[in-house]
């Protein structure tokens, strides 16, 4: 999230940094008065973040977020933008558009996700900044206002990352178009029939994220902006006319997401997140329980974490993933590591070789012969 | 740690040692860090530059080449993982968070690890990892890294270069610096 978010931040000179300087461009000089030029702008600021970026490609995922989205968007809007929607390989929550109908996710947002409710409520959100064209009208703000701002992107659901509205808790402006894209998700994910109460959570999940990187973080989501939005959204709630519950699909949504919150886990496992990389293994497990990929790599987030049980634990995993596929290097590697760590020369001796013999160029090879070498002692 | 692969800090390294009045000075000979926890034999003809406890050598400017010493208590927090290191490491175990560490700064993009295996650093058990990346200008980078844990520390001395020539350019020399590298 961090460095390449705040280069990134300090690039796009974000709507919702109004206390940075953007770049300055007066009424006076006549330039980015047209959307035209706005949008050649955010084309340049988009081009720099698909360059540093890394992306999730999975097309089967991406054609259901794009189906997705066609169902949301009432057919007013239909025609105007060309959705699309890009994956960011990042294990922390966001989501954020370009005006131009470019949706970035983070594999982290759908990963925390339960069904596919929620994800409307992400999408419609994104879509709204879009379709309510809210980089335009804070940049025609900014140019009556005599301040110089930006408008690369359009708008952000995160805790962290680009164009955050929440960041400034004290710019009226953000507050207020985060506000009419909460109200407009509402209203689209309403009239296309799922649970709007699932928007809660989502931000429930955010508000914790929030808590969770702050101070991390140098443009972290604040607590009480996202307090704010949720306490919004009750009233939204409370004012429907109708109240019964809608559509939640959690079923179809883990059925297209599994691999991905199992390929998010890794990151998170990276990142040192332990309990979140926990959890997103232990959720994929609940649709492919014999995964041996999973079961490894929840015994390396035990292994890793070290804390008290953990080492009994990794070990089970690292079992578990070994008989459901004996021909697989990683576990073998893993459970001979943690032998050998704890004296047990033999169990480590034939794990590490039934490893190099299953994988004669592991890129740990070097390793492996050094643990061999002391087993033979 | 990582901030130190960053390209900002490696442009004000670049502005302070073109533009502004050095703050790069000479060394040579023996050079023992101000914590007296390390000592090395300095290449001639390069300059030094200690940034928080942080020490950078380097003969054609940092934009090119550098050399980077640095040591830390083992508690001491990485920027983009969340995990330790701890005294009972292994030194694969303790490569495993550094390479983490990298691989969750998305200021660098296309990281690959060239090599990773065991070294050691004045005798300490501790992990050799050759790799490149680019850096935010999109210029290759190539780097050879060697890490240990020795007590409560955690020391590495990373070389750092312009992929394309320069990287074999100064290894000979940074081989010789890492030979004279003492854990005082």
């Amino acid at each position: 999230m961090r460095s390449i978010l705040l280069a990134l931040l300090l690039s796009f000179s974000l709507i919702a940094c109004t206390g940075a300087q953007g770049p300055s461009f007066s009424k006076a000089s006549g330039f980015l008065d047209d959307d035209g030029a706005i949008m050649a702008r955010a084309e340049r600021e988009q081009a720099l973040l698909e360059e540093r970026c890394r992306f999730y490609r999975d097309p089967e995922i991406e054609s259901y977020l794009e189906g997705l989205s066609e169902a949301i968007l009432p057919p007013r809007f239909a025609g105007e933008t060309s959705f699309k929607f890009r994956i960011i390989k990042n294990p922390y929550m966001n989501a954020f558009a370009f005006p131009n109908g470019v949706v970035y996710i983070h594999s982290g947002m759908l990963a925390r996700m339960e069904n596919e409710a929620q994800l409307a409520v992400v999408l419609a959100h994104e879509m709204a900044h879009v379709a309510r064209k809210h980089s335009m009208r804070a940049h025609a703000r900014r140019q009556n206002e005599e301040i110089a701002g930006s408008w690369g992107v359009a708008g952000s659901l995160g805790p962290s990352g680009p164009g955050n509205f929440d960041i400034d808790a004290s710019d009226g402006f953000t507050r207020e178009f985060e506000y009419e894209a909460d109200k407009t998700a509402f209203e689209w994910v309403l009239r296309a029939g799922y649970d709007p109460h699932e928007a809660l959570c989502m931000l429930e999940r955010l508000k914790a994220e929030s808590d969770e990187v702050k101070g991390a973080e140098p443009f972290v989501g604040n607590h009480p902006a996202l307090e704010r939005r949720i306490e919004r959204y009750q009233v939204f709630l409370n004012g429907r006319p109708e109240k019964k519950k809608g559509l939640r699909n959690e079923e179809i949504f883990l059925s297209k997401m599994s691999r991905l919150i199992l390929d998010n886990a890794s990151l998170d496992l990276k990142a040192g997140r332990f309990h979140t990389a926990s959890a997103g293994v232990g959720k994929y497990l609940r649709s492919s329980p014999n995964d041996p990929r999973a079961h490894y790599l929840m015994g390396e987030i035990h292994r890793q974490r070290a804390a008290s049980g953990d080492v009994a634990r990794a070990i089970e995993e690292y079992k578990l993933a070994i008989s459901l596929d004996p021909f697989y290097p990683d576990p073998q590697e893993a459970i001979g590591i943690v032998y050998f760590k704890m004296g047990r020369k033999e169990l480590a001796k034939r794990h590490l070789e039934a490893c190099l013999s299953l994988a004669p160029e592991t890129p740990d090879k070097a390793y492996i012969l050094g643990y061999l070498k002391h087993c033979n002692r | 740690m990582r901030r130190l692969l960053l390209a900002p800090f490696l442009f004000l390294s670049l502005w302070m040692f073109a533009c502004a009045p050095s703050p790069w000075t000479p060394i040579k000979g023996t050079y023992e860090a101000p914590s007296r926890h390390y000592s090395f034999t300095a290449p001639d003809g390069w300059v030094k530059l200690n940034v928080n406890g942080n020490l950078f050598i380097t003969k054609d400017g940092p934009f090119l080449h550098y050399v980077l010493f640095q040591e830390k208590p083992l508690e001491h927090p990485f920027q983009h993982t969340s995990k330790r290191f701890s005294p009972d490491m292994l030194p694969q175990e303790a490569a495993e968070i550094v390479l983490d560490e990298m691989r969750s700064d998305l200021a660098l993009t296309d990281f690959k690890v060239l090599e990773n295996g065991p070294a050691t650093l004045d005798g300490h058990e501790g992990f050799k990892i050759l790799f490149t990346y680019k850096d935010k200008k999109n210029l290759p980078v190539k780097c050879l890294y060697y890490g240990a844990i020795a007590g409560d520390r955690y020391y590495s001395v990373r070389y750092s270069a312009a992929e394309s020539d320069y990287f074999e350019k100064d290894l000979e020399t940074f081989q010789n610096v890492m030979s004279s590298f003492k854990i005082t």
